[in-house]
This record gives C-alpha cells, sequence and structure tokens, in this order.
C-alpha cells in the first residue's frame, strides 16, 4: 500500500463518526455503501437514503452471502436486523422490537436469522433443503417462516448449501445438501433405480436432523460450529476440533486430499499443538484460533490452484501462521469466501490485517492485488471494534 | 497459461429454464454461468472460470436410448 493510499485510507476513516466501512465485491450493492461499485479501499456504508443519518449502533454481527449481506446492529433496548438487497424481511419482523436478534448467517440464497430466545427465521431460496422448513418449502417469498421443531438455538451458522444448527444444550442439527458429507450425516444408500430419479432428493435433507459427533474424550459439550462451502467444523468445550464433508483442498485438516477426498463421519484433527478457542471456515479453507497463535488447514492464503498460473501446495495438516508474529494477542478473525480477516493486538491498538483472493479489493489494501501475506490494511490509532467477511467482500467496524 | 478456479460437476449446478443456463456459486457472489453442452463455465463479475465435469450417463434417457455428446468434439478457445 503506497502511502498516498494510507493517507486516503486515513482520511476517510477520520472524517466520519460512522463506525461501519466495507469493502470487495458489490455487484448488487451487498457491501451496503449505496452504489453497485466494488471498492477497493475501506468505504463508509450509508444505513437510509439520507446522508446525514448517521448509524449510531455499534454492529452486533455482520455476514454476507451469495450477492446479499446480513447485519444485526444492538442497542439499548433491542437487537435490530437489517438484510440488504434480494431479501426484503417481512414488517411484522423488522417493526418488531420485541425481537431481540442474537445471531445471523447467509448462505447462498437464503438467511437465516436467529433470536435470543432460540428461535430460527429463515428468508429466500433454496432447493437443496436449506430452508429445513420440508419438502415442499422452496422459497418463503413474503411469509414468515421459521425451524419449529426446535426452539432452542444458539446459532445457525450455513455453508453453501447446507445448515448447522447449535442448540443452547450444544446439541447440532443439520439440514439441506449432504452430497459430500458436510452435514455429517451417512450419505443414504439408494439402489440403482433410485439414483436416477431425482438427485437432489438422494443426498438432501429438508428438515433438521441431529448430527452425532463420536467424541475421542468423555462427552464435551459443543460451544461453536463453521460451515465452509462443502465442509463443516464442530468446536468442543475442551477445544477438540472436529471436521466433515469435502476435503478436496484438505480442508478437513487430517488428510491429503488424495487420500480422503471427503467424508460424512465428523473426525478429530489430530496434529494440533493445543486446545483451540475459536474456528472459521472460508469456501474451501479452515482457521483455527488458540490461545496466543494462529493456526490455518489447507489451502493456506489461498495458495490454490485458479488464480494463480503456478502449482501450489496444498497445506491438509494445520500449521501455524508464523506470519502473524507470536506472541500477540488474536483478537478476532473471519474468513470470507477466498480471503481472510484477523484483529490483532499491538500495544494499546488493534491492527486489522487481510490475505487471500483479492480480485475485487475484498482486502482492502487499495489494490487488487492476491494477497499471499497478512497485509495490515488500516491506519493505527483505529479502534478496531469488529471485522466481517462474505463472498469476495468484507466490514471492519471501528470506534473514534 | 489458463487456470481453472475449480472443477465442478454439472449434476452440481442449477439448471435456470428461462435462460437455459446452468449454473453455480462464485466466491465473489456472483454465479458461473455456461449454456447446454458447454464445458467451460465463467462468472460475469469476475475473471475466475470453473472446469465442468460431464458424467455421460446424464445425458441418457431413462430409457437408455438417448444419445451421448461427445465432448471432444468441441473445442473452446480460451
Amino acid at each position: 500500500m503506497s502511502q498516498l493510499q494510507i493517507n486516503k485510507t486515513a482520511a476517510t476513516f477520520t472524517s466520519f463518526n460512522n463506525h461501519l466501512f466495507a469493502f470487495g465485491s458489490n455487484t448488487f450493492g451487498q457491501l451496503g455503501i449505496g452504489s453497485k461499485s466494488d471498492s477497493n479501499l475501506p468505504t463508509r456504508c450509508i444505513f437510509s437514503n439520507n446522508p446525514k443519518d448517521i448509524f449510531d449502533f455499534p454492529p452486533k454481527i455482520i455476514v454476507g452471502g451469495g450477492n446479499h449481506s446480513a447485519i444485526i446492529t444492538h442497542n439499548e433496548k433491542s437487537d435490530s436486523i437489517d438484510i440488504y438487497h434480494r431479501l426484503i424481511l417481512p414488517e411484522e419482523l423488522s417493526s418488531s422490537s420485541k425481537i431481540n436478534w442474537h445471531h445471523v448467517t447467509c448462505g447462498w440464497t437464503f438467511t437465516i436469522a436467529t433470536t435470543q430466545k432460540g428461535t430460527s427465521y429463515i428468508f429466500g431460496k433454496g432447493n437443496f433443503g436449506e430452508l429445513g422448513c420440508g419438502k415442499n418449502v422452496k422459497t418463503t417469498n413474503d411469509q414468515i417462516f421459521k425451524i419449529s421443531e426446535i426452539t432452542n438455538f444458539q446459532k445457525v451458522v450455513c455453508g453453501l448449501r447446507h445448515c448447522i444448527g447449535l442448540t443452547k444444550e450444544g446439541i447440532c442439527y443439520g439440514w439441506g445438501s449432504n452430497r459430500y458429507g458436510q452435514l455429517g450425516l451417512l450419505i443414504k444408500n439408494l439402489k440403482e433405480g433410485e439414483k436416477k430419479k431425482k438427485q437432489n432428493d438422494n443426498y438432501c435433507y429438508f428438515t433438521p436432523t441431529r448430527i452425532e459427533i463420536k467424541q475421542i474424550n468423555e462427552e464435551e459439550k459443543i460451544i461453536d460450529v463453521a460451515c465452509g462451502q462443502n465442509h463443516s467444523a464442530v468446536l468442543t468445550q475442551g477445544g477438540d476440533l472436529y471436521t466433515f464433508g469435502l476435503n478436496k483442498c484438505g480442508q478437513l485438516g487430517y488428510a491429503s486430499p488424495l487420500k480422503i477426498q471427503n467424508c460424512e463421519i465428523p473426525r478429530k484433527v489430530f496434529n494440533l499443538p493445543g486446545s483451540v478457542l475459536k474456528i472459521s471456515c472460508g469456501w474451501n479453507n479452515t482457521l483455527l484460533g488458540k490461545k496466543n497463535e494462529f493456526d490455518e488447514i489447507d489451502d493456506t492464503l489461498n495458495e490454490k490452484e485458479g488464480w494463480v498460473s503456478k502449482p501450489i501446495p496444498l497445506y491438509f495438516l494445520p500449521h501455524t501462521l508464523s506470519s502473524l508474529s507470536k506472541d500477540v494477542e488474536i483478537k478476532d478473525f473471519v474468513c470470507g469466501s477466498e480471503h481472510s480477516l484477523c484483529i490483532k493486538k499491538n500495544g494499546e491498538f488493534y491492527e486489522c490485517f487481510a490475505w487471500g483472493w483479492n480480485e475485487h479489493g475484498n482486502c482492502g489494501t487499495g489494490n487488487n492485488i492476491d494477497q499471499w501475506m497478512p497485509i495490515r490494511i488500516i491506519p493505527e490509532n483505529t479502534i478496531i471494534k469488529g471485522i466481517g467477511a462474505g463472498c469476495g467482500n468484507s466490514w471492519i467496524w471501528t470506534k473514534k | 497459461m489458463t487456470s481453472f478456479y475449480d472443477e465442478i460437476e454439472i449434476e452440481d449446478f442449477e439448471f435456470e429454464e428461462d435462460k437455459q443456463i446452468y449454473h453455480y456459486p462464485c466466491p465473489c457472489g456472483d454465479r458461473f454461468e455456461i449454456s447446454v453442452e458447454k464445458d467451460i463455465a465463467r462468472c460475469p463479475s469476475c475473471s475466475l472460470m470453473v472446469r465442468v465435469i460431464y458424467d455421460l450417463d446424464d445425458f441418457q434417457d431413462d430409457n437408455d436410448q438417448g444419445t451421448t455428446i461427445d465432448l471432444g468434439k468441441e473445442s473452446i478457445a480460451v
């Protein structure tokens, strides 16, 4: 990043009181910056047509899916939700101040939002059972749909075509596509004749189905789940990690893709030097946070054939991201589709780093060149409160 | 040198009848699109493309009298 660009970024950050900035892919206006152009520098988000309307409430969570994004904002009275583009929230839900939203996840053509109490509402469409409301529900239109069987969700997360809901008791339920075993449910055994009929039905689960995770240690409570494009990761209270689904890039973290292409049984990832505190999945990678350290499994730094013309090794076993120096506190990290962001503590300040695919400027560096190493993307002396990422785009929220 | 983001089986694509195209998600949020019989799907919003893998059985009718498409005949310049 040139000094000019840094100054420009600094100017952007200091001239507004607003807290949320976005950059990256924006074909359908999913960045929320008031245009449909990509931005390769952090750009202030606009929350209404009136530019003077300053967004007062800090975001609690912001996520992106296929050409849409969702945000939960927090104020003293309630946690409200906004979903940008393609999806219009039914008025009964958007205007209701009674609902406190806790978590939101964006899939390819759908969004699932979970309330503080534990009810999950579904918006959008999905042909693979992603909506979880039975075989007949493939689009929600303007109607309100919720997962009626389970009312104590802690969160629901989703990949491209599959969803995993974690209850407050630590039980996982999956629905959607299980084509690569990403729901951890057994792939249905079908006779030859059945296979030909309707392919989706062969591997799709249309209602929440309990995922059995056979733990090696004594039964520990499951505290977090994360989903990639076609794989999933589950974290236990003791810091054990279980992965399942597609292993095309080694994203399961225990075997070469040449050896295991996909696995429908949740398996523990060994070779971890310590217990895991936090997980996040990109489309084809998995990031793990440990105390004072940071691991990545598989196509690390997006070193994957595709946008480079040289052969790149895949990392199919966890290894530490040494470029983010040790002995610093990693406050948070998040994976976008093919890029990642993290917040690192440096003295009194937090610094934000980004790396990976950058065709849409989603690393916020001021250019569109892929970042092979984590690069600091915003000036010092800014208090970074949080980060979010979606499909080729990113968000940073800051406090002056 | 051409390189592909991924290789995706045709049965993972969704078919849009109105436009007569197959599409699959692109990591930028848009979609890789191809019309029938092509083997390279491109995203209109970025430079990425995927190679489409065909299972020849998919092109046979249930009564097994369908024709099989010879994919080798059509070479696509990239």
